[in-house]
């Protein structure tokens, strides 16, 4: 047998990743080149094949001038999992019938607060001389006008306030002759309700409310009983943290939290375990944890939770084609969170913190139909083509060629869609485990905790550290430098928050260049492979044991470029990033913070969780050295989280660099290569 | 000369303009004080000239034609902002982006 090209491929839920090397006639492997594309379809369906052509091409073009063409095309075993996330509030904020204005213009006018009854300046003329008003000025009144009009009926009535449509308070404020607190840009003017008592109070330059946003202030304004300041206790926590703020008391009108029949889970696994979605995440996932190995995961039905769960089986019905009650819910990571949601009835778009619950389940489907893909593959390129190995081992197989690692060894695949961790030990033998809850959880909570309207831009704020630009020439990082531009920056990103995104290479991953490929047996991991290929012929030439096997998730997010709602400016063609403009009125600390907590919440709890099931003994002190691999161990802070919280049990862990070259990207691709010499010469 | 004052240069071939009015409109709302300075020149060089006079190295110049904001250092014939004939959505809105340009805050679409 003379040497022979071989290409791994791994498809993954966002991206197809391949890997080609060349054995020489003794087994010794040569890698020459590693690609990769976004993957067309759904993991595991036909319609694969197109990308992974791509990827081929890609890969065959960067093996040099004298291209090398695979002569046999390896297939991983992708895993029979598919994660989806929801979410869902648990309390909620009504307004029966309007009755509060908080919010933060950038400029009202005048400190302090006042009462008085609502009435319109065209409606002026009607006042009850002696009594205390609070005037509201629509748009189509220019800040002249208004001034002059609450100047000539200052001598009647007794003007308390002012609420403007327009953003003029300080410019009325400056023209009146007496002075008062005035609130500017309220949109829904209109549906303030006029001759009904009201509270208003601007907080002084730097500060917050504080009358307002205390029942009892409310109560001393607005002459409230008991009873009534009971009920203003939602409004008043709305109002907590804002610079202006208007209470209407109307009669009929209320405010009020209340809590949404959330529901109940229902765990079947070794344990019957069920628990209230409102009882927060640390109760869920200690039921989780309780219940063992779980055979699927239910939610009381018509309850916001059995919708929730409903929905995710629903989706996986669709991807996965099986019938709706064959899918089996095997794990859920619960993460409490807060969603701003708009109140209903609110006259200003305002939103109220409410507490939500995340949820990311993962779902066993039935064997996905690899072979079909390979046959395609295989007729419509004339290679012969095949399913190979089991992602998990292959993973950790391409791990080992990261410099300075040795079995006995750990790998965290951190996709999507699902956390995974295999173990291999000195003697080979493996095993894995899938965790629900990876990327695409930390994209919705950072979507939902900011109030973000785009699921890409949390996408996009997941990926990338931010800067806040100071001026025209200069940007403050995330971490406290400045970086200063020559020529000045587009005016749009003046004072905003702004995303540094990498620029991206065409195949957005990295590459060898031909020749300088690095060989297995530089980084030691030939004795890995021998022990591996006793562990994959162990396992019956690559059919996973537990038939649970893993699908290296992948970015999850790699379609995140393909839709660009936010526009990208340039800075300067140097620079290794491109500046995105945050649209949202948010500031760099409040992104940063919700973006890291996201991640921790996510990833430690996942990590953590997936080590101590691997683990010898369920002890993670006893886990070996853990490499990061897969989309999520890209990101420019998880890694170093990871390794800050495994350090306290001395696990060594960081983020993994496949054949020197690749980073933590086309583990399973090379790991795949690397199994074809055991593969074909062990069983011989 | 009382150049030392903080304050956004605003300089105009003609006190007369409706637009000047909007602009000192901005100005105003935001809070951030302004000089009035009659010259002459296109907008571009007005606005390039009062940035540089400014101690809040912002400026404003106004003609008959158009109006241009300009902060220092940027060059003179590209300013921050420029509306040939600006209506007075946009002269209030350069008001108050040369206000947030003082304050380091992010500018309001014309």
């Amino acid at each position: 047998m003379g040497s022979k090209t071989v290409a791994g491929i791994d498809i993954g839920n966002s991206t197809t990743e391949v890997c080609i090397g060349t054995f020489d006639e003794k087994g010794s492997l040569t890698f020459l080149s590693g690609a990769r594309t976004v993957t067309t379809g759904t993991k595991g369906t036909p319609e694969n094949v197109r990308g992974i052509r791509t990827a081929l091409e890609l890969a065959v073009e960067k093996t040099g001038p004298y291209r090398a063409f695979p002569e046999v095309l390896l297939l991983n075993e992708a895993a029979p999992v598919i994660g989806d996330t929801a979410m869902e509030t648990i309390t909620e904020t009504i307004i029966m019938e309007s009755s509060m204005i908080g919010h933060n213009p950038s400029t009202p006018a005048g400190v302090g607060q006042a009462v008085g009854e609502i009435i319109r300046i065209d409606h002026l003329a009607r006042a009850i001389p002696g009594k205390s008003y609070i005037v509201t000025i629509p748009g189509e009144v220019s800040y002249e006008t208004a001034a002059s009009q609450l100047n000539a009926a200052w001598n009647q009535i007794q003007i308390t306030g002012a609420i403007l449509q327009r953003d003029e308070a300080v410019l009325v404020y400056n023209r009146l002759l007496h002075k008062v607190p005035i609130l500017d840009e309220v949109a829904k003017l209109e549906q303030i309700p006029e001759f009904r008592k009201a509270a208003i109070e601007v907080a002084p330059p730097g500060q917050m409310i504080r009358m307002l946003s205390n029942p009892y202030g409310i109560a001393t304004l607005l002459a409230l009983d008991a009873d009534e300041t009971r009920q203003v206790m939602p409004i008043a926590k709305s109002l907590i943290g804002k610079r202006s703020a208007v209470v209407i008391r109307t009669p009929g009108g209320n405010v009020r939290e209340q809590t949404i029949p959330a529901g109940e889970i229902y765990i079947n696994g070794e344990q019957w375990r069920s628990v209230q979605i409102d009882a927060g995440a640390e109760k869920i996932m200690e039921a989780v944890r309780e219940a063992g190995v779980i055979t699927d995961v239910d939610g009381q039905e018509n309850s916001n939770v059995g919708h929730m769960l409903r929905r995710i089986k629903n989706g996986m019905h669709r991807v996965s084609g099986q019938r709706p009650e064959d899918i089996r819910i095997t794990d859920i990571l619960a993460v409490d969170t807060l969603a701003p949601v708009r109140i209903a009835g609110a006259l200003a778009e305002e939103t109220c913190m409410e507490k939500a619950v995340g949820v990311a389940a993962m779902v066993k489907t039935s064997r996905l139909p690899m072979q079909e893909i390979a046959d395609r593959l295989g007729n419509e390129m004339g290679i012969p083509a095949r399913v190979a190995g089991v992602e998990a081992v292959m993973a950790s197989m391409g791990a080992l060629t990261t410099p300075g690692t040795k079995l006995p060894l750990a790998i965290l695949d951190m996709g999507g869609g699902s956390t995974d961790a295999a173990l291999v030990t000195e003697d080979g033998r493996v095993s894995v485990t899938h965790q629900a809850g990876a990327g695409e959880l930390v994209t919705m909570l950072i979507q939902t905790e900011l109030g973000l309207h785009s699921r890409m831009t949390a996408e996009r704020i997941k990926r990338s550290p931010l800067a806040k630009v100071e001026s025209l020439f200069h940007i403050r990082l995330e971490s406290g430098e400045i970086h200063f531009f020559e020529e000045p920056l587009n005016p749009r990103l003046f004072g905003c928050v702004v995303l540094l995104e990498q620029r991206r290479t065409p195949d957005g991953g990295g590459s060898d260049a031909a020749g300088k490929a690095p060989r297995a047996d530089d980084s030691g991991g030939a004795d890995a492979v021998d022990a591996i290929g006793k562990a994959i012929r162990a396992a019956g030439g690559g059919s996973d044991t537990a038939g649970k096997a893993l699908g290296t998730a992948g970015a999850a997010d790699e379609n995140a470029v393909r839709e660009n709602p936010i526009q990208t400016v340039l800075g300067s063609s140097e620079d290794p990033w491109e500046m995105v403009r945050i649209e949202e009125d948010l500031t760099l600390e409040r992104i940063a913070d919700v973006r890291r907590e996201a991640k921790r919440k996510v990833f430690v709890t996942n990590a953590l969780r997936a080590l101590e099931t691997i683990a010898p003994e369920h002890d993670l002190r006893k886990v070996p050295n853990v490499v990061l691999v897969g989309g999520s161990a890209e990101d420019f802070e998880i890694p170093e989280m990871l390794l800050e919280e495994l350090s306290k049990y001395g696990v060594l862990c960081g983020r993994g660099n496949i054949r020197k070259t690749e980073g933590p990207r086309n583990a399973v691709a090379t790991g795949l290569v690397m199994s074809w010499w055991g593969s074909c010469h062990g069983n011989e | 000369m009382e150049m030392n004052k903080p304050a956004v240069h605003v300089y105009t071939t003609d006190e007369r303009l409706p637009s000047l009015a909007e602009i000192c409109a901005g100005l105003e709302e935001e809070g951030v004080p302004w000089k009035l300075l009659r010259a002459e020149g296109t907008a571009k060089e007005l606005a390039y000239r009062a940035a540089q006079d400014s101690v809040l190295e912002t400026g404003i110049g106004l003609t008959g034609q158009a109006a241009a904001l300009q902060v220092c250092r940027v060059p003179a014939e590209r300013p921050v902002f420029f509306f040939a004939n600006p209506t007075a959505r946009q002269s209030r809105a350069l008001g108050i982006n040369a206000a947030r340009a003082v304050k380091k805050r992010r500018f309001v679409e014309a």
